[in-house]
This record gives structure tokens, C-alpha cells and sequence, in this order.
């Protein structure tokens, strides 16, 4: 756990920092490879930005509707950076369909932005993993195993180091087996390596949102996540066995 | 057919997928019976977590306990206030921050406190003179406790002032905010902690 780097006399928060340096790296490499399938690497750029403010901005209201009378008596609150006032899930979906609403404004092809941008989201998994580790957030269950480490108060089962490695495992299974680019393999692949990962390792981290009596949420989300993906996957795939030889 | 496994071409592009539809809805469903199995046994009982909570000065775990002197002269422990709702802010009075803050916590412990919620303003080594004309000068109305060696700071990996926990009846952190709240910010954490159950 590295929660502050101090630079010199500063101090400065790892977390953010590694997610705002995740976030540039998705983009930037999301434009590079958009270029290679013919689309303007700058749509990337726009939709990182749109998909940003508009989560930022729902997120916030959302927030900022579970407490209203905190807001209606100072409104100017609705504009402070803090990052905890928001809803998160909210924050997610509000980005998803923003940056969802751009490629529809610009006639772009999901399946081609998604496949574009594929590549770059592992880099982005990977530093998410990395960032929630140097923070101790997502932490894993009690272990004696002999790679256990010290956080919270116990030995503690690695589990973000653990979707560090299978980020990595799944950016190397994506170029060793390749698909047609453009049509959405790319990302439906990744949707599906990134839910199954989440659907197993989440049996060993120590803070999972429980719900109906000890189920653990993100599982459930995982394995809907995973079914979406192999749905989208079967719909691209050929029907019957068309054999080339 | 093929002696080896099968490569199907998808149209206009140029590599083989080796998958069919059928192919993929096979395993739609072996993931669904895996993962819903998986789902089921992996699942927690959360009246074991909460048994087998520890202390750590973050969100999910239980609040380190401490005792300290009060500014009149009292001590106070925190787990004496089990079954009551909590608010322990670190502060000291050359913090501009602390300051911006503190007329916010007034208001909303005078809010709260009738329904038993608890402020500790926890002061960071300084002189009781100086603590007592800040409290004169702000109102402050809860009660002050005295970290004159920090050990509670340490206790709580406190890393800048002001820090706020949020500590539920049962002794369990809910929120914790590192820097200065603004007004509508510490309205609704209060409001937060109190529809805590």
C-alpha cells in the first residue's frame, strides 16, 4: 500500500493519480488504434471528455438528489470536486450513455469504437487494479497463504493484484487470438474476460456489496456482464458450420 | 469436415472464427449453471462479517478505540458511546480549512444531538489556552478532546486536517472524508449517518 507519494514538500493522492494516467493511456491508445481501423483518433478524445463531463454531472445530481435540502440551502456546493459526492453507478451509466450519445450524433459505429478502444481498456483494468492495490480499496478476504499481504489490520489475499494479473492475461489472450476488427469482438471479448474475472475473484475480496441475504453483488452484475457478452458474441458469430478449408 | 477443429469464415473480413452461433449458446449456458453454482457457493453470511469485523480507520471496519482528556478536564472513550452515532473530526486551529468547517459541525450536531448523535472534535497537540478562545471565538458546543502526543492521529493514519469519520451505533466507520467539507456536504453526511441503522 503507497495511498500518498510525496514529492518533495508535496504530497500527492496515488490513487487519482494512477486512475487520471490510466484514463489518458485508454484514450491515447484508443486514438491510435481508431486511426488504424479509418476513424478520426480525435473522436476518441471528444468521447473520453463527453463521457467524463456527462458522468461528473450526473453523478453529482444524482447525489445531490438523495439530499436535497443540503443542496437547495447551498447550491453552489453542486460544484465542489469532491469525489465522494457522488453516485457512482450513476456516474457510470450517465458516462456510458454521454459518450454513447456522441457516437450516435456522429454516426460513428459502436462496434468499431468499441473494438478501437479495446486494446487501450486493458492498459486501463490493469492501472485500475494497480490504483485500488496502492490505495488498499477492493481488498481481499483473511489468508495465511504464504502471498498474503498486510492490510487492514490482517494478511490479506492480494485480489487486486490478483485482476492485475488477469488484466494482463487478457490483454495478451486478445492478441494471441485474433477476430475481425470493427464489428465488436474486440470488445464483447474483453466485456467477457473482465466479468468472468470479477465473477470468480470476487469470492476472496473482503468488501463486496452483499444483497438477498449474502449474495455478493458485483457477482451477479459479473455474470450478467458475461451472458451480454457471449449473447453479442453468438449474435456476430456465423449460424451453422460454414467450413472454409 | 475438417479433421481438426473447424474454422468458420466471417464474412468480408479475412481471419477465421472458429465459433458458431450454436457454438456460443452451448456455453452461454454452461456459464450460467457455472457461474449461478460459483454465485452460491461463494456467498457470505453478513452476520459472519459483522462478527468478524476488526479495527482499521477506514469505511466497512470497526473504529479504533482511544481515550483522551477533554478540554474541561473529563476523559472520554469512544466505546463507552457504543450504540450511539459518532462524528470524531481531527482539527487544529492554524487549519483554514478546520476553521471553514467547524461553523457547519455546530449546526448540524445542534441539529442531531437530541437524537443522541455524538461530536468529538479532536484537537491536534495544541496549547488548551489557545483550543479554549478558538472554541470561544466559533460556539463550539461538543465537546473537545485533547491528542497532545497524536497518538490518535497515528491510531487513525491521520494525513491531513480536517479529517472526518462518520461511526454508525455499532461502532462501525460509515464515511470517511480527508480534507474540508463544504455546507451541503456536511448536511448530507449527517443526514447519512443518522438514516444509518
Amino acid at each position: 500500500m503507497l495511498p500518498i507519494i510525496s514529492l518533495g514538500g508535496l504530497s500527492l493522492p496515488t490513487k487519482p493519480l494512477l486512475l487520471l494516467l490510466g484514463f489518458y493511456l485508454v484514450l491515447w491508445l484508443g486514438s491510435k488504434s481508431a486511426e488504424s481501423l479509418g476513424l478520426d483518433g480525435d473522436h476518441v478524445w471528444n468521447w473520453g471528455f463527453i463521457s467524463a463531463i456527462g458522468g461528473i454531472i450526473l453523478g453529482r445530481l444524482a447525489y445531490a438528489a438523495r439530499y436535497p435540502q443540503a443542496y437547495l440551502n447551498s447550491p453552489l456546493s453542486l460544484l465542489s470536486p469532491r469525489l465522494g459526492s457522488f453516485v457512482p453507478i450513476v456516474a457510470l451509466v450517465g458516462g456510458l450513455l454521454a459518450g454513447y450519445a456522441y457516437l450516435r450524433r456522429q454516426h460513428i459505429s459502436l462496434g468499431v469504437f468499441v473494438d478501437a478502444l479495446a486494446p487501450g481498456l486493458t492498459l486501463g483494468w490493469a492501472m485500475y487494479a494497480l490504483a485500488n492495490f496502492m490505495a488498499g480499496d477492493v481488498y481481499g478476504t483473511p489468508t495465511s497463504l504464504p502471498w498474503g499481504v498486510e492490510m487492514w489490520g490482517e494478511r490479506r489475499h492480494p485480489l487486486q493484484l490478483y485482476e492485475l494479473t488477469a488484466a494482463l492475461i487478457t490483454t495478451v489472450w486478445l492478441f494471441t487470438h485474433p477476430a475481425p476488427r470493427g464489428k465488436g469482438i474486440w470488445g464483447l471479448r474483453l466485456l467477457f474476460a473482465y466479468s468472468v474475472t470479477h465473477l470468480f475473484l470476487e469470492a476472496w475480496r473482503g468488501d463486496s456489496t452483499l444483497v438477498f441475504g449474502g449474495y455478493r453483488l458485483e457477482q451477479i452484475l459479473a455474470l450478467l456482464g458475461a451472458l451480454i457478452a457471449l449473447g453479442g458474441l453468438a449474435y456476430l458469430a456465423p449460424k451453422g458450420a460454414r467450413v472454409t478449408q | 469436415m475438417a479433421e481438426h477443429s473447424p474454422h468458420i469464415s466471417v464474412e468480408g473480413a479475412g481471419i477465421p472464427q472458429p465459433w458458431t452461433r450454436e457454438r456460443y449458446y452451448l456455453f452461454m449456458v454452461l456459464v450460467l449453471i457455472v457461474g449461478l453454482s460459483w454465485i452460491t457457493a461463494s456467498r457470505v453470511s453478513p452476520a459472519d462479517r459483522a462478527a468478524r469485523l476488526k479495527e482499521a480507520p477506514r469505511a466497512g471496519f470497526l473504529a479504533p478505540d482511544f481515550e483522551l482528556p477533554t478540554l474541561d478536564g473529563g476523559t472520554i472513550r469512544l466505546s463507552d458511546l457504543r450504540g450511539q452515532r459518532v462524528v470524531l473530526n481531527f482539527w487544529a486551529t492554524w487549519c483554514p480549512p478546520c476553521k471553514a468547517e467547524m461553523p457547519a459541525l455546530v449546526r448540524e450536531y445542534e441539529r442531531y444531538k437530541s437524537q443522541g448523535l455524538v461530536v468529538l472534535a479532536i484537537n491536534q497537540a495544541e496549547e488548551p489556552q489557545k483550543v479554549m478562545a478558538f472554541q470561544a471565538q466559533y460556539g463550539l458546543t461538543f465537546p473537545i478532546l485533547m491528542d497532545y502526543r497524536m497518538d490518535v492521529a497515528d491510531l487513525y493514519r491521520i494525513r491531513s486536517l480536517p479529517t472526518t469519520f462518520f461511526i454508525a451505533p455499532d461502532g462501525v466507520i460509515v464515511d470517511k472524508v480527508e480534507g474540508m467539507m463544504n455546507d451541503a456536504t456536511v448536511q448530507a453526511r449527517f443526514q447519512h449517518l443518522m438514516e444509518v441503522r
